[in-house]
Order: C-alpha cells, then structure tokens, then sequence
C-alpha cells in the first residue's frame, strides 16, 4: 500500500471469451520532450518513455513505440481478444533506464 | 448632477453583478477535452486521485497515524471526508482563521501526524486535496458563509476587494475579465467566469496538476502583477471570496482544462 | 472506439485569433512552456515524408478503410487525443501489422507506432500526443500484404491568451 501511484490500468467493458477488450493505461511520466527550456534558458533534456509492450498469460498482445510527440503521463488505449482468464502485463521502459510493469487481472464473465 | 452621476457609477461598478447564470468552463472546451474529464479510465488526473487515496491509508512515518484511522466512516473521533471538499475554505478552530482545503490538510499532518506541513504544489498535496474533491465530485460547493464568523467575513471582503481592484502592469482586476467580459474571446480562448469548481486540475497547459493558488498566480503573472505568495492571507482571502461566488455549483474535481 | 474522441468541428474562420492581445512576445521568452521553435518548412517536411518512408519500406499510401479521429481544432497542443481505427483485421492475408502517427510540423514527425498481433483482435488505438503548431497528422496502416494505407487530418493549434512562466 505504499508504492506511489505510477500507472493505471482500465480494461473499458465485460470480459467475455472470444470478444475484443480495450485497454486503457496511463503512466506517470514527464516525457520531456527535449525541445524544451527551462527558467535559465537552457534546453531540458529529453527523458521520454520509448516503449509499451502488452503480453497476455506471457504472449505478446501488441507492443508501442512512442516518441517524444506524446503527450506528458502517456495514455495508450489498444485492445485484445481474451480466449482464458488470465494476467494481462504491461511494460514501459524509456531513458535513463526508466522501468515500469504493471498488470492486471483477467477475468472472463 | 454630475457628482451624483459619477457617484452612481463608482458604486455600480463596486457592486457589479456577478454573471447572472453561474456557468463552468466546462462548458468552454472541445469535446476531446471534455471527454477526458468526464471519463475516469481516461483523466490523467487519476493518477493523483489514486495516490491520494493511498497517501490516506498511509500511516505517518512519525507517530503511526493515518487520515484513515480517525476520518474512516465509523470512527467518532473526526468527520467523514466524503464530502469535505465541498466545505472550504472554512474556519479552523485552532487559530480562529480561514484555511483552505490544503491548509486544513497541512495543519492535520502537522498537529496530528507529526509531518511536516507540504508545499502548495507538492504532489503529495495535490494527490490528497484530489482524492478529497473526487469522492465529492458532482455535489454542490457550500463553504461556510461569510456571515457565520467574523474571520470568514473579513477574509470574504478582503478577497471580494481584491477581485475588484486593478493590478499590475496591464492593470486589470479579475472582475474586468470574468464578470464583465466572461463569454467573451481572448486570444482564441473564451474567457471563463473563474470558479473554482474542479481543483486541483490537471492543465493541458502545466501538463500536470495543479492548485487554484497556482493558477491565480498564473493570472497575476498574465497582468504583469507580482503575483500572492501560496498560503498567504490575501490568497487565502481571495480562495474566499470565489468560493462564495461559486455557491452552489457542482464540484467537478479532478478537472482537465486547457 | 474510445468514446468522445470524434470532434469535427469545421470553423472556416478563427476571427479570435487576428487578436493576438496577449498571445505576442511583449510577455517575455516562453521559457519552460512547450513551445518548440517552428523550423524551416522544407526541412520538416522533408524529414516527415523520410520517416514515413522508412515505416512504409517505401510503399506506397493509398486510401483505404483506415479512420482518424483528431479535433480540428485543439483546446491545448501539448495534450491532443487522437483515435486511428482500420476496419481489417490483425490475423489474415490482408492483416493489419501496425500503425504509425506521423505529424509534419512537429520538431520530430514521429509520434507512435504500433505493432499488433493475431491476439489483438482490432487494429485500433487512442493516445494522447503533442503539436507545437498547426500542421497536419497522418495514420498509416501497414498490411501484411506489404501496401500501406493512410488518411490525413489538419490540425488547428492556438496559442493560449496567457503564457505562464515556469514555476508554481
């Protein structure tokens, strides 16, 4: 109960065999941009997050490439065609050696 | 003749109206924008509200107390805080002063937690003043008036002054824009009427959350003014007094705005 | 498709934005604010139709059942919500690979690409993303077939009428 909120994950609707499921995720997360200058004019450096991959009971479900045009805390929303209740699983990994997993879990109604 | 005229005038234009309809900016914004509000599986602003949530699970490193502990539905020892958001700024007892949500949390983590009191854009703040106004989103706003105690009037009156007087270089005042010229296009964005209805907010702007003091400090800065200090008693005031404006609109925290 | 995000509002003038009242430089250096300088067209646009190249392996875009969703004029361009949807299938002959976001006026013209797999179901995606200034977005949806199809948004991006310093 004390890890601080780094990302969120909604699956938007019923989970039902053999029917598509979106997911929507947010990550805390700056993506500075690069492009950027900070109060004494010089260039903030760039520190984005670079991928998002998505595996469902260890398969790979879809994987993201994102670059510094996303936007601040970085909002993906995709969606995958559940056949077994299981752990659905997302990675970030960006600059800097930035990390995150997060999963959730599947249950089919 | 002329005296009076202009007499009538001075007293109109310290009396100005208010808008007639009370309106969000909400109301303002592109459908995408809105839709970001209005949907928790999109608004970046839960991020704040969930570590809010957690922060008031958390015990104090210092001496083991939570927000939970005394404020969990139940416990007799304090008031639920479901809808607490919707009842500041109100009086603190201690000091016989108007706080304002955030101060109210402050003195809590510093008189009964033993933590330090947090910084106006702390995340850790803002996470709990948003998990705060989150469980009350949609419920009207109904600080104590002004009547109720002479601390809240004064503040009430200093805060209504200040909205009313001219500031800074471009020596404009907040009623010019959002009384007077509220609807209308500044730049490409319509000018709001300025209720503090969904703070804090995450701004598109900041690309990150903020407090109402952050933004009427923006203001200030926008009219070339040097801007109040964050917990300072004419901010506080001001907090007031737009509080007092905005009677009776629905709480719609966490907010996205542009 | 995530909900809200059609937003076709076609405003053929923009009379508020002949009024640059506090929008100018008289309020000092943007310094902290996303503003990026907007660079030599040519050099945009050559570097975007390279990118594009380099996701396409030199295909070539033709229309087809590929949808954008993207507002035509954004509240705030540091945080726009953009929606791409193909009607095809991610497993299959036709199948949708992935999907890419380009932006021809931003500092880089890339913005995301998207892989799926049979398991995806739909090739379909939300994200929020940037625009420094108005300029145009482009989806491209790679087949597995190898052709490439594609469709096209323009994008108005306004200043705010106050520029904030940066701080708190």
């Amino acid at each position: 109960m004390t890890e601080p909120t780094r990302s969120l994950i909604f699956l938007n609707g019923p989970a039902k065999r053999g029917e598509w499921l979106e997911v929507r995720c947010t990550l805390a997360h700056p993506m500075e941009s690069g492009h950027r200058r900070g109060s004494d004019g010089q260039l903030l450096p760039r520190n984005i997050v670079e991928t998002l991959v998505c595996r469902f009971k260890g398969a790979l479900i879809a994987q993201f490439r994102l670059h510094a045009a996303i936007a601040a805390n970085p909002f993906v929303s995709f969606g995958f065609v559940p056949q077994q209740s299981g752990t659905l699983e997302l990675r970030w990994q960006g600059q800097n050696g930035f990390f995150h997993a997060a999963s959730r879990e599947v249950v089919l109604i | 003749m002329f005296i009076a005229f202009v007499a009538a005038f001075c007293i109109a234009s310290l009396c100005h109206a208010q808008p007639a309809q009370k309106r969000s900016s909400f109301a303002d914004m592109g459908t995408s924008t809105q839709a970001l509000q209005r949907d928790d599986t999109q608004n970046p602003a839960m991020l704040w509200v969930q570590d809010g949530q957690r922060l008031m699970q958390t015990p104090s490193v210092v001496n083991g107390k939570s927000c939970a502990q005394c404020h969990n539905a139940g416990a007799s020892r304090a008031p639920s805080l479901q809808a607490a958001a919707t009842r500041y700024p109100a009086l603190d007892a201690l000091t016989q002063q108007p706080f304002t949500l955030a101060q109210r949390v402050n003195a809590c983590r510093s008189r009964l937690q033993a933590l330090p009191a947090l910084p106006s854009e702390h995340q850790d703040l803002l996470a709990i003043t948003a998990a705060l106004g989150h469980s009350a989103r949609g419920q009207p706003i109904t600080a104590p008036a002004a009547e109720s105690h002479k601390a809240l009037q004064a503040a009430h009156d200093l805060g209504q002054k200040w909205f009313f007087t001219r500031i800074g270089q471009l020596n404009l005042s907040c009623a010019q824009c959002h009384d007077e010229r509220a609807g209308l296009s500044l730049g490409g964005t319509k000018i709001p009427q300025g209720h503090p209805t969904g703070y804090p907010i995450y701004r598109l702007e900041w690309q990150g959350m903020g407090s109402l003091a952050r933004r009427i400090r923006g203001c200030m800065t926008g009219v070339r003014a040097e801007p109040f200090a964050h917990f300072s008693p004419e901010m506080t005031a001001l907090e007031v007094y737009l509080a007092a404006r905005a009677t009776g609109m629905p709480l719609e925290t966490p907010a996205v705005r542009p | 498709m995530t909900p809200n995000l059609a937003s076709e509002r076609r405003r053929t003038t923009l009379k508020a934005c002949a009024l640059p009242v506090f929008a100018v430089s008289g309020l000092g250096a943007v310094s902290g604010s996303a503003r990026a300088q907007v660079g030599d067209a040519a050099r945009l646009q050559a570097a975007h139709d390279a990118a594009i190249g380099q996701f396409t392996g030199g295909a070539a875009l033709t229309p087809g059942p590929i949808r954008l969703e993207i507002a035509s004029l954004v509240d705030n361009g540091n945080t726009v919500p953009v929606a791409v949807a193909c009607e095809l299938a991610t497993s299959g002959p036709r199948a949708v690979q992935a999907i890419a976001l380009f932006a021809d006026r931003n500092p880089s013209p890339e913005v995301m690409e998207a892989v799926f797999s049979p398991a995806s179901g739909r090739a379909q995606l939300a994200t929020r993303m940037r625009l420094v200034t108005s300029q145009t977005v482009t989806a491209i949806a790679k087949l597995a077939e190898g052709t490439c199809i594609a469709t096209s948004a323009q994008v108005i991006v306004t200043l705010a009428a106050c520029l904030e310093p940066e701080e708190s």
